[in-house]
């Protein structure tokens, strides 16, 4: 997803073309539940009955390079991540209606989809490359002990 | 990513694409003992297609973006390289390796229990019982892996009912968070606070302190399946797991198996629900009037002992549990109730349960006695005989195992 949508946005501000819509509609499912994530460690509350709410934000959190602490262990520690992921989210809507969007905070947005993208990339090899791997895809999997 | 890099993945993606499609064709020829294999090749036929189509949109895209595209083709090739494994899944699914004669019963259950999804059974080189599944309606197979070794297992293959239950109760955990978020989320500040944990982002001990929760919740109320459907004989396969494996074990990150004391009496109580506090009753006052004291006894003496064994302090002592886990596990047992309620309403569907087919029990443990497999359910006429439920089957096969047991040498 992460790749994807880096993709799109820059092909979009290069063409105003959109070739793969469901990408920009996934990086925006994925910043909805990882804002619904900062709500739940500011508050201790769930909007939605979402239990995917904390893993989208442990991999916003994962790619975060701005200037909030590497440690966050209060609310105050991820006001940063919720005023860009805030961002992202006006902004991959702008695109998905088709409208005009500054360029060089696309291109941040793009750039951090990009860094999600090697990260769930690296994550995914390392499951891939697994002794066990190949005898069963990965899904939602659990097993008896 | 330059031009020549990017054919190269190329070629590689087509090729491999290519080669399955071909591996694809050549399972479809083998035998299966359900139909859900042949729509799974169908299936993964159809996703190798839009693999294909979203190969050809990246080479569009390379001219406008060409690092893009290229990082787009290696992550469509992952996917491909997930769906690749389907090929093991399928050959390990023939019907010479799979316990085919228990397929179709086993498959009536899912489909009571699973409405519209599509399962498949299929055998792991592992010693363990597995279930994989899709949420949501883009992808309705459930491949459920049984241990090869066990093909000819009855006794477990009881874990199968386990297993058919963890798609089944993701309803309970959409409406269970209202209740826990918050108890959860108190518990990690405190955590964080004193200090007790080493991590340094609270969304990280947060996803671990649910994630301890809900595997444990999880467990247990899959466990609970397993008797909703088998009955006394779940209690009895859950005990011949954990017999090999620390009672008190502590849930360990990664996998946070709750211990199996606490998954037994969870089974124990979820049964004395079922039964009302009679767990035994109607399968001895069955066995007793068809003149099979002995086995009544020998079952009696069962049950008695696994509770025994249940009640018996720890040995070695348990060592304490690490913060985090000692904090998440009343949250635990404050779920249980209404894990209870949930199980007992997916239970309803069940036509074929323990209770439903004590009838045929006497029956097969008699066919057992002459060594006779226990295959078919009494004759109501002079018609074909019906084949024997399989709840029924498992549970005389136990009984019969429990007249064969010698006692335990005393030390």
């Amino acid at each position: 997803m992460g790749v994807r949508v880096a993709s799109q946005i820059r092909i979009y501000l290069k063409k105003n073309l959109l070739s793969d819509r469901s990408a920009i509609e996934k990086g925006l499912s994925f910043i909805r539940q990882a804002l619904e994530g900062v709500g739940f460690v500011e508050t201790g509350r769930v909007s939605s009955g979402s239990f995917a709410a904390l893993t989208p934000l442990t991999w916003a959190a994962d790619a975060d390079d701005s200037s909030s602490p590497q440690s966050k262990v209060s609310s105050a520690d991820y006001q940063s991540l919720l005023l860009f992921l805030r961002d992202a989210e006006v902004m991959l809507s702008a695109i998905a209606e088709g409208q005009q969007v500054d360029s060089g905070k696309a291109l941040t947005v793009a750039s951090y989809f990009g860094r999600l993208g090697q990260l769930l990339g690296r994550r995914a090899d390392n499951a891939l490359n697994a002794p066990d791997f190949g005898t069963r895809p990965a899904a939602d999997h659990f097993s008896y002990q | 990513m330059k031009t020549i890099q990017f054919a190269r993945v190329l070629l590689h993606v087509r090729f491999e694409i290519d080669r399955f499609e071909a591996a694809l064709r050549k399972l479809a020829s083998y035998d299966y003992a359900s139909s859900e294999a042949h729509d799974f090749i169908r299936f993964e036929t159809e996703e190798l297609k839009a693999i294909s189509d979203a190969v050809d949109i990246t080479e569009q895209d390379f001219q406008l973006d060409p690092d893009g595209a290229g990082h787009r083709l290696v992550s469509i090739y992952r996917v491909f390289s997930n769906i690749r494994a389907s090929l093991e899944v399928l050959e390990r699914a023939r019907t010479d390796e799979v316990p085919w004669s228990l397929i179709p019963s086993t498959l009536n259950l899912a489909k009571e229990i699973l409405p519209g999804k599509k399962v498949l059974i299929t055998t792991t080189v592992h010693m363990n019982y597995e279930i994989m599944w899709y949420e949501g309606p883009s992808n309705p197979f459930v491949m459920i892996f049984m241990p090869r070794l066990h093909r000819s297992n009855a006794f477990l293959h009881i874990a199968l009912g386990h297993e058919l239950f963890h798609p089944a109760i993701s309803a309970f955990f959409t409406t269970e968070i209202s209740n826990v978020m918050l108890p959860i989320h108190q518990v990690c500040v405190k955590l964080a606070a004193g200090g007790s944990t080493s991590h340094t982002r609270f969304d990280l001990l947060t996803d671990e302190a649910t994630d301890c929760w809900e595997r444990a919740v999880t467990e247990l109320m899959c466990d609970m399946g397993c008797v909703e459907i088998f009955g006394p004989a779940a209690i009895w396969t859950l005990a011949s797991f954990a017999s090999v494996h620390p009672l008190d074990g502590e849930p360990s990150p990664g996998q946070y198996y709750p211990p199996w004391r606490l998954r037994l009496q969870v089974a124990l109580r979820y049964l004395d629900q079922c039964t009302s506090g009679k767990v035994l009753e109607s399968l001895l006052d069955e066995l007793k009037s068809a003149g099979l004291e002995r086995y009544a006894q020998a079952v009696e003496n069962v049950q008695r002992e696994t509770e025994d064994w249940l009640s018996q302090p720890p040995d070695p002592p348990v060592i304490t549990w690490q913060p985090l886990t000692s904090a998440v596990y009343p949250i635990v047992e404050s779920s249980i109730p209404r894990a209870m309620g949930h199980i007992a309403r997916v239970g309803q569907a069940i036509t074929a349960n323990w209770q439903a087919t004590i009838p045929q029990v006497p029956f097969l443990v008699k066919r057992l006695a002459q060594l006779v497999p226990p295959s078919e359910a009494p004759p109501t006429s002079a018609d074909a005989p019906e084949p024997g439920s399989l709840t029924a089957i498992v549970t005389a096969c136990w009984f019969s195992e429990f007249m064969k047991s010698k006692p335990a040498p005393t030390p």
